[in-house]
C-alpha cells in the first residue's frame, strides 16, 4: 500500500490518521460523557487529566492531518454521485474537521478558564489560552458538550453514508478507506465507476 | 571566696544579656503587602491557592539570632483557590477540615543565617489539622532597617505526613505529596 494517496484510494498515512483517530475521538466522547456525572475523587482527576491529553492529542493530529490532505491528491468522490450529493459530502467533511478542532480547542480554553491548566501526558504544560474566568468556563463547557452531540451525530451520519455507499451504491467509498484492503480490488472498482 | 565569684559571674551574664534579649526587636504583621501561597501539583500541572487571613509573632534580629523567633498562625478557612470544585473539596474533612482545624500553626525553634548571605532558614515545627511536624522555612531578607522588615521565602511540604488528604486521597499519584508554599512578610517593628 502507497503512503500517499492515489485519485483512487488512500495511502496508509492517511488511513493510519482516519483509523486512528476515530479510535481516539470516540473514545474521548464515551469517557467525557461519563466522567462529568463522576463524584469528586482521584479517579475523576485522572480522567480528566488523560480526557486532556487526548484531547490534544486530537488537535495535533488533526493539525497534521490537514496538512497531509493539501499535500495530496483527493481520491476523488464516484462518478455516479450527483453534485448536490457530492456537495452534501464535502460539507459533511468540512463540519468533521470542524469539530475535530472546536472539540480540543473549546476544551482546553474550558480548563484554561477554570485555572486548571493541561498537562500533555506529563511531557510539558500547555499555556493557558484564556485567563481564569468563571462566566467563560461556564460557556465554554455548554458550548464543548453541545459541540460533543454535534460530533456524535457527525459521525453516525458519516458511518452511515459509507454504508450507504458500499451496500446500496455499491461502490468503493468505504473499501478505499479500509485498512488491509488489496490495491487491485478498489483500483478496479474505481475504474469500473469511472465508467459509470 | 568561690560562691561569690560565680555569683559576679552570674550577675555579669545576665547584666550582659538582658538587654541584648529586651531589645530583639519585635514585628508586627502588614497584611496588605505580605502573602502565604501555595502550589499543590494535580495531574502533573501546579494548582495555586493562597491563605489570606494569618498574622505572625516575630522577634528578629540578624546580630542576634539566637533570641530571634518566628511565630505564623494561619486561619484554614482563609483558604482561596479559583477552581470552586477544587477548593470545596480542600475545605472538607478529607483534606485542611477547615471546621475542625481553623488553625495552623508554625513556630521556629532555631534561626540559622547563611555565611554571607541574606538568606536564612527557619528550623521549626508546623502544626496543620491534629499533627505537628518539623518544617523548614527558607527565607531572604529582601528589606529591614529601623522600621520595617520584609522576607520572602517558601517551605516544601509533604502533605500526607499531616493526613492532609485521607481514604484514597493518600495516594499521591494524581495529586502529589509534596506542596510548596511561597510568602512574602512585610512587618513593621510594634
Amino acid at each position: 500500500m502507497p503512503l500517499k494517496n492515489t485519485a483512487s484510494s488512500y495511502g496508509s498515512v492517511s488511513k493510519l490518521l482516519h483509523w486512528g483517530m476515530a479510535i481516539i475521538i470516540i473514545g474521548l466522547l464515551i469517557v467525557g460523557m461519563i466522567m462529568v456525572d463522576m463524584p469528586t475523587s482521584p479517579d475523576r482527576f485522572k480522567i480528566y487529566g488523560f480526557h486532556k491529553a487526548f484531547g490534544i492529542l486530537v488537535l495535533v493530529l488533526v493539525g497534521l492531518r490537514l496538512a497531509w490532505k493539501y499535500y495530496n491528491v483527493f481520491p476523488v468522490l464516484p462518478e455516479s454521485m450527483t453534485a448536490w450529493e457530492k456537495y452534501l459530502a464535502r460539507a459533511g467533511h468540512a463540519t468533521l474537521y470542524f469539530l475535530m478542532f472546536a472539540m480540543p480547542l473549546s476544551g482546553w480554553a474550558m480548563s484554561s478558564a477554570a485555572g486548571l491548566p493541561v498537562s500533555f501526558f506529563g511531557l510539558f504544560i500547555l499555556p493557558d489560552l484564556v485567563a481564569p474566568n468563571q462566566k467563560l468556563k461556564a460557556d465554554m463547557m455548554d458550548m464543548h458538550g453541545v459541540l460533543a452531540w454535534c460530533l456524535v451525530g457527525m459521525i453516525l451520519l458519516h458511518a452511515a453514508a459509507a454504508l450507504l455507499h458500499h451496500f446500496y451504491y455499491k461502490n468503493n467509498v468505504l473499501l478505499r478507506m479500509l485498512p488491509f484492503t488489496k490495491k487491485g480490488r478498489y483500483a478496479q472498482d474505481s475504474d469500473t465507476m469511472a465508467g459509470c | 571566696m568561690h560562691k561569690t565569684a560565680t555569683l559576679w559571674l552570674a550577675a555579669s551574664i545576665l547584666w550582659v544579656t538582658y538587654p541584648a534579649f529586651a531589645n530583639v526587636p519585635r514585628y508586627a504583621l502588614i497584611p496588605q503587602k505580605s502573602f502565604i501561597k501555595f502550589f499543590a501539583i494535580q495531574n502533573n500541572v501546579p494548582l495555586e491557592g493562597k491563605f489570606s487571613d494569618f498574622d505572625v509573632d516575630i522577634r528578629f534580629d540578624p546580630e542576634q539570632l539566637d533570641q530571634s523567633s518566628i511565630t505564623v498562625e494561619v486561619r484554614t478557612g482563609s483558604i482561596a483557590m479559583f477552581n470552586q470544585e477544587v477548593l470545596q473539596n480542600v475545605r472538607t474533612s478529607d483534606w485542611l477540615s477547615v471546621d475542625a482545624f481553623p488553625k495552623a500553626t508554625f513556630k521556629s525553634h532555631k534561626i540559622t543565617r547563611m555565611t554571607n548571605t541574606d538568606n536564612y532558614y527557619a528550623d521549626g515545627t508546623l502544626t496543620l489539622r491534629d499533627k505537628t511536624v518539623p518544617v523548614v522555612l527558607n527565607f531572604k531578607m529582601d528589606h529591614i532597617d529601623n522600621r520595617t522588615a520584609i522576607a520572602s521565602g517558601y517551605a516544601t511540604l509533604h502533605r500526607r505526613k499531616f493526613g492532609v488528604g485521607q481514604g484514597e486521597w493518600a495516594n499521591d499519584e494524581v495529586i502529589k505529596d509534596e506542596v510548596r508554599v511561597e510568602f512574602r512578610v512585610a512587618a513593621e517593628k510594634k
